[in-house]
């Protein structure tokens, strides 16, 4: 174990020793990825910051931001609201009244509404009509 | 959590190996340069809210990661190029260039001293040799010699066990010994 772990760091500083000298081009490269990354943070927690401290305005702000980028589709959007909005408000009005008529109809039936509830009232009613 | 300092210290000491661990990988210098610069901004968007004591870990996984991804796109590209190459010959030679993918750098070899070029010949050799090596022996030796892991950590990152870690290492430090001592390079020699 000893052996190879002498083999193995003796590999290394070798490997240590040939990636000290790297070709100009690919540090440069690598210290160019390291800036944008560095820099991506600092962005990242400026951001942040701000966030924390506008509070309510930045989202305001981010709001007010996104609906100007997104001005052009912003009609068609409205639009399709008022037809969702008017549509649902139909179903309301529709629904309401679908109950009002079914009220008034096993108010006013001879049968009690718990007769309309029982489901062996049919079968009942079907057979006593044949006697 | 890690100041923009603090992220670019550990960039910088991790650059260089992470590169070159890149390009055992893929063989090709400006794929790994991409790799390297996708992991360095995974690390810093995702993970910077971190603790620095767990970047090595994370870098060496999001690298991984990126490199497997790599291959994924590679083996996409692959197929739709050898799918449409059935349509028509292709003339062009934009293929990187095999000598550049083995490295060295020809410009700089004039006028070197012997032990120089000496020195030069042996990584050229190493290099090669890890570049042979299969791909979870050259990960563990990497990771558990070069970034310094310890065998938990590196079965960790690698997502397997320590005894295969210890296994893979073994393995991949015999077959390296034995490559550089048959071209000569005995333990003093190295």
């Amino acid at each position: 174990m000893k052996v190879e772990q002498d083999k193995a760091r003796e590999i290394i500083d070798l490997l240590e020793d040939g990636t000290a000298r790297l070709d100009r081009k690919v540090l440069d490269r690598l210290y160019a990825a390291r800036m944008q990354a560095v820099g991506r943070l600092v962005e990242r927690r400026q951001l942040a910051a701000e966030r924390e401290a506008d509070g309510f305005g930045y989202v305001l702000r981010m709001t007010g931001h996104y609906l100007h980028q997104h001005r052009a589709v912003m009609p068609a959007i409205l639009i399709v609201a008022a037809m969702l909005l008017a549509f649902a408000m139909t179903q309301q009005f529709s629904s309401r009244s679908a109950i009002e008529h079914g009220d008034a109809f096993l108010l006013g039936a001879e049968l009690p509404p718990e007769a309309f509830a029982d489901k062996g009232f049919d079968v009942w009613l079907a057979q006593s009509s044949h006697h | 959590m890690a100041t923009p300092q603090e992220l670019s210290d550990f960039l910088a000491q991790v650059e260089r190996r992470a590169f070159k661990q890149t390009v055992y990988a893929v063989r090709d210098e400006h794929a790994a340069l991409d790799i390297v610069q996708d992991a360095m901004m995974k690390l810093s968007e995702k993970y910077a809210d971190r603790p620095v004591a767990e970047y090595p870990m994370l870098f060496q996984r999001i690298l991984q990661n990126t490199t497997k991804d790599f291959w994924r796109r590679q083996k996409v590209r692959n197929l739709w190029t050898s799918l449409l190459s059935s349509f028509g010959s292709s003339d062009e030679d934009d293929e990187s260039d095999p000598l550049e993918i083995l490295g060295g750098d020809p410009d700089n070899d004039d006028g070197q001293p012997e032990a120089e070029l000496q020195r030069r010949q042996t990584f050229a050799l190493i290099e090669d040799a890890i570049g042979r090596l299969p791909a979870r022996q050259r990960e563990a030796f990497i990771l558990r010699y070069w970034e310094d892991m310890d065998v938990a950590e590196t079965a960790a990152v690698m997502g397997c066990s320590e005894g295969s870690v210890k296994t893979h290492c073994s393995r991949a430090v015999h077959t390296l010994a034995a490559i550089l001592e048959k071209h000569g390079f005995s333990k003093s020699g190295m």
